[in-house]
């Protein structure tokens, strides 16, 4: 039982420990933890886009699917909602208008299925903001 | 004649019933995130499960005992009250989660509102539970849920460089370029509890009392629990392969159900996606009933109510009130708009930290003479069984600091 104690003592003071205060400033690593996500739900609508324009998926998937992905891309952006030291600043809008991007082409997406020329500008659109995040994340993955 | 075709279908059961929401997320999640780097724990895992659910299978032949009975008279009354809220709270979690993707599965073919189709979830569980005996219970979900062989098919078709994949079964640490020690660490602990979940041990000892196995059946336990979860386990493998080979060059994070799909779609079109989204219903459908159904019989077993889905509701009131309760709980945490990937990565760390309280009492059950007679573990199992309780203490005690440490795998 005080095994059992202990391990439970040091699991909420774990968890005390890790809940953020709302007085915390933007870091460089929240920044780069955002691009990161967004970098990867760019990368994942690039290739439903792809998917979509070989008639690989239902009508209904891509709608509920581009609906998950945009609720995720602005989990992103809302990771991004806080001050910012002045030399964040331009990266951290940057980051913002990212996710804004995303989330705009994502609601395109299910509208443009049966366009394939939509399909094809979406895609690039997709392809350009990954290559964005992931210049704004660094090389690590 | 018909005792092979009935462990041909205990063995396809056990596969088809292996893989649930857990193991879909952490194993495709943890190929797009370490390649195969993680498939020595599916090995780790699946020998376990197979270990321990051949034991409480043989236990429950032989003395007609099943799990929460043997928790109960090993650890006493207060004691074992507390294990048995611990691992109710981890079933409803889960039965919460698988729920939840039985729900998105669902909107992903119909295209309706989440919660009107979490409803419909919902009471197509309460009625396929309430209605089938538990034999039906078992066939319809573990041999519908084969379609999820359809991984197995796209890893194939992926074309993976079987060198690579050989090298994953032997443990080291991640590359450079991968995601840092925490995170594999937590990736480790996750993949191993979705594999040991504690209410798939209770599911088995239950179903063996449910399908009346005596001493005669033992070969089939023996079997059921070897060929079946090894067929399961390579399953969960075929899920890291396709994570590996579809979405790590992409550096995409699969996070969502729907992108598991994906996942068969990419290398097999429109036929690997609808498999995909069958085999998905069906495992998570089934998962979904073997929590509840594990819920109910801890509870009864614990208090010693008449149980079992092999009587009729009215004969075992309490029994199908519990199931149909931690039905109406698990919908009532998805409909509160809790997201079933984040419920089931809680549910699968916390369930872990239940295992030891479960494994436990079997295997000193199991190893003790006295009572199991001839039937007792072998030497080589009783090794085996000790080696792996140390291995689930230790991943018990790291489970709590990784998932908050690594916020969720995340950081």
């Amino acid at each position: 039982m005080k095994l059992i104690r202990t391990c439970l003592f040091l699991a909420i003071a774990a968890t005390a420990c890790a809940c953020d205060s709302p007085k915390t400033l933007l870091e460089l690593d929240d920044i780069q933890r955002a691009a990161r996500d967004t970098a990867s739900l760019a990368a994942e609508s690039a290739l439903l886009v792809e998917q979509i324009r070989q008639g690989r998926l239902g009508d209904n998937y891509v709608w509920v699917h581009q609906q998950a992905l945009q609720e995720e891309s602005r989990k992103a952006a809302q990771s991004l909602q806080k001050p910012a030291r002045p030399d964040l600043r331009e990266r951290q809008q940057l980051a913002v208008v990212l996710d804004a991007r995303l989330a705009l082409g994502l609601q395109q997406v299910a509208q443009g299925m049966a366009d394939p020329a939509e399909l094809q500008r979406l895609a690039k659109s997709f392809n350009d903001i990954e290559t964005q995040a992931n210049a704004l994340k660094g090389g690590k993955k | 004649m018909s005792s092979i075709l009935e462990l041909a279908l205990g063995i396809m059961t056990a596969l088809g019933g292996f893989v649930d929401i857990g193991e879909l997320v952490f194993a495709v999640e943890a190929g797009a995130k370490f390649g195969y780097g993680l498939l020595w724990v599916v090995v780790t895992g699946t020998i376990g499960i197979a270990i321990f659910g051949e034991m409480s299978g043989r236990i429950a032949a032989v003395l007609k005992k099943p799990s929460f009975e043997i928790v109960r008279d090993h650890f006493g009354f207060g004691r074992a009250l507390g294990v048995l809220i611990a691992s109710n709270i981890v079933n409803v979690l889960t039965c919460a989660a698988e729920i939840g993707g039985l729900a998105i599965i669902l909107q992903l073919v119909f295209g309706a509102n989440y919660s009107l189709m979490l409803a419909a979830a919902a009471g197509l569980l309460l009625v396929t539970v309430f209605v089938l005996p538990f034999r039906w219970i078992e066939r319809v979900f573990g041999l519908f849920g084969l379609t999820l062989l359809v991984y197995a098919v796209a890893a194939v078709q992926l074309g993976p460089d079987w060198g690579e994949v050989a090298r994953g079964l032997v443990p080291k640490l991640p590359e450079p370029d991968m995601p840092g020690l925490p995170i594999y660490a937590y990736y480790v602990v996750g993949l191993l509890s979705s594999i040991l979940m504690p209410y798939e041990i209770y599911f088995y000892s239950s179903g063996a009392i449910e399908d009346k196995w005596t001493p005669k059946d033992l070969p089939i336990n023996k079997l059921t629990a070897g060929v079946g979860f090894a067929l399961g386990g390579l399953l969960t493998m075929a899920l890291i392969v396709v994570g590996a080979d579809v979405f790590l060059p992409l550096h995409i994070d699969p996070q969502r159900l729907s992108s598991v799909v994906l996942g068969a779609a990419v290398p097999l079109g429109h036929a690997g996606f609808l498999f995909a989204l069958a085999g998905i219903f069906f495992a998570v459908g089934g998962a979904a009933v073997e929590t509840a159904l594990s819920a109910g019989y801890n509870a009864a077993q614990f208090f010693g109510i008449p149980w079992g889905k092999c009587h009729k509701p009215r004969a075992v009131p309490l029994f199908t009130l519990f199931w149909m309760v931690a039905i109406l709980l698990g919908t009532g945490i998805a409909m509160s708009g809790a997201n079933p990937i984040e419920v089931v990565e809680y549910s699968v760390i916390f369930a872990v930290v239940v295992l030891p309280f479960t494994y436990y009492p079997i295997l000193r059950l199991a190893d003790n003479r006295k009572v199991m007679g001839k039937h007792v573990n072998s030497p080589i199992i009783r090794v085996l069984g000790w080696g792996y309780f140390g291995l689930i203490c230790l991943v018990a005690a790291a489970a709590i600091p990784l998932l908050v440490a690594t916020h969720m795998g995340q950081r």
